[in-house]
């Protein structure tokens, strides 16, 4: 397997936090080339046996150099590599999420969590979506963890969203071909 | 008994550290520097929370790792969600109204050649660089709005590429610190920030901050040694430099990170 790594050079701390994650990540990776960027979002496609990780230059992890936060981060996304659920990235981040928890990442998780939720308010029924991502995904497997960012949700958001409601309970009950659907319901462009 | 919190008592240019212990429901304090100390440390538990400025014991009595509150606690704490604060937004929206009216100073603490920049209320600044153990600290700015001031402390670290937040194992490395090069750091630091800052600026207080530790008193470095459960401490302190501790026994000079001991419950405490 080749990687490759595209950044800037203010980014170095993103390429050694890279290279130590994969070096030891322990997962299996069966891709003839991962290339590896740090651009403006979060993003990671595969294609075939080739795939592209991206992370996003204005994530808060690193100008403070967050070496915890950016190698879960890193990690999370060999994990969904090594899993290649092919879902709405939403959905799919709470199989890799579950996948990461039983293979004992469940602390560097919860901490990943924690620290992206006590960023900023959810505004949008999506954002709410991806800030309820994390109890999610430690419901039924870590439910004192799972109380905990699904109330701290709760001091951040009083609005609810309703429509959302079918698309959580689907992830919530391992439904993922349910929630696929009640997603794209949600959130697939109308043309 | 357990040690819920370590703080310095400064007067001024003046201080000395204490730590809080509870037992039962009081609360106690222990004088540190010049006394002889001997205690086991035991099982770590959350130290409770703050509400509407009173301190309530945690009500599960919960065992914690890293932390120092369980996370009933921190839910329950007027402050926990302004911990991640970097002033992008506000999310702890029952504590903005007074955080808006309140005026802070941001500051330069200088660790010998480590520079950082933080936030201080106000009426605190002096005994904040103290209890951080700075070597020379300068008050650079007063500013009303604790969201505000954060954002500008931000702005600060990324235009002087400097931290806003010291290990205490790194501290430890940087207990003898050249006065000489922490000056010299403020004052560079001070003038760079003159262009793009300077609305915010007051003429610059600076402060030497060393004879307040008695870390000159010294005559080696001491051996860094973490506390962990089980861990026993003997001997006696001579010096303190913000929250590291010097401790003198018979195998010679150890110093500890008292922020660390918060939370732990220990046997004894003896003076």
């Amino acid at each position: 397997m080749r990687v490759i790594k595209k950044f800037p050079e203010s980014a170095g701390f993103v390429s050694k936090t890279f290279d130590d994650v994969i070096k030891k990540s322990g997962v299996h990776l069966p891709y003839s080339l991962i290339e590896f960027h740090v651009r403006d979002r979060n993003t990671t496609i595969i294609e075939d046996d080739k795939a592209v990780i991206c992370i996003d230059c204005n994530s808060p992890f690193i100008p403070e150099k967050d070496t915890r936060a950016l190698s879960t981060a890193l990690r999370f996304e060999l994990f969904r590599l090594m899993l290649r659920p092919d879902m709405p990235r939403e959905i799919e981040d709470v199989i890799v999420g579950r996948e990461m928890i039983k293979q004992g990442l469940g602390d560097d998780l919860f901490y990943l969590y924690y620290t992206m939720l006590m960023r900023k308010k959810p505004v949008s029924m999506i954002d709410y979506v991806h800030a309820s991502i994390p109890w999610i995904t430690f419901r039924g497997i870590d439910n004192y963890n799972s109380s905990f960012l699904k109330e701290l949700l709760a001091k951040l958001q009083k609005k609810k969203f309703p429509e959302a409601t079918k698309l959580l309970n689907c992830m919530c009950n391992d439904k993922f071909d349910s929630a696929v659907k009640e997603y794209n319901k949600l959130f697939a462009k109308k043309t | 008994m357990q040690f819920v919190k370590y703080r310095w008592e400064t007067s001024g240019l003046s201080g000395e550290p204490f730590l809080s212990v509870r037992k039962d429901n009081t609360v106690g304090k222990v004088r540190l520097l010049d006394q002889d100390v001997s205690m086991k440390i035991f099982e770590k538990t959350c130290i409770g929370y703050t509400k509407k400025t009173r301190h309530h014991p945690c009500p599960q009595n919960r065992q914690v790792d890293d932390e120092r509150m369980c996370r009933e606690c921190m839910l329950n704490d007027d402050f926990f969600m302004c911990v991640k604060c970097d002033g992008s937004e506000c999310i702890n929206d029952p504590q903005r109204n007074s955080c808006a009216k309140s005026k802070y100073y941001v500051y330069l603490a200088a660790f010998s050649d480590v520079l950082k920049v933080g936030i201080s209320q106000e009426h605190r600044v002096l005994e904040r660089l103290i209890e951080q153990g700075a070597d020379m600290g300068a008050k650079i700015a007063l500013i009303q709005d604790g969201k505000l001031v954060r954002e500008i402390e931000q702005k600060i670290r990324s235009e002087l590429g400097i931290k806003d937040r010291l290990r205490g194992i790194e501290k430890q490395k940087l207990l003898f610190g050249n006065p000489n090069t922490s000056a010299i750091n403020i004052f560079t630091a001070f003038a760079k920030l003159r262009k793009n800052f300077g609305e915010y600026l007051i003429g610059p207080e600076i402060y030497n901050l060393q004879s307040i530790y008695r870390i000159n008193s010294l005559s080696e470095h001491p051996k860094p040694f973490s506390l962990d459960y089980g861990s026993s401490i003997e001997g006696r302190i001579v010096a303190a430099k913000g929250n590291i501790l010097v401790m003198r026994n018979s195998e010679g000079l150890h110093s500890f990170d008292a922020n660390k001991m918060i939370g732990f419950r220990t046997e004894m405490v003896s003076a």
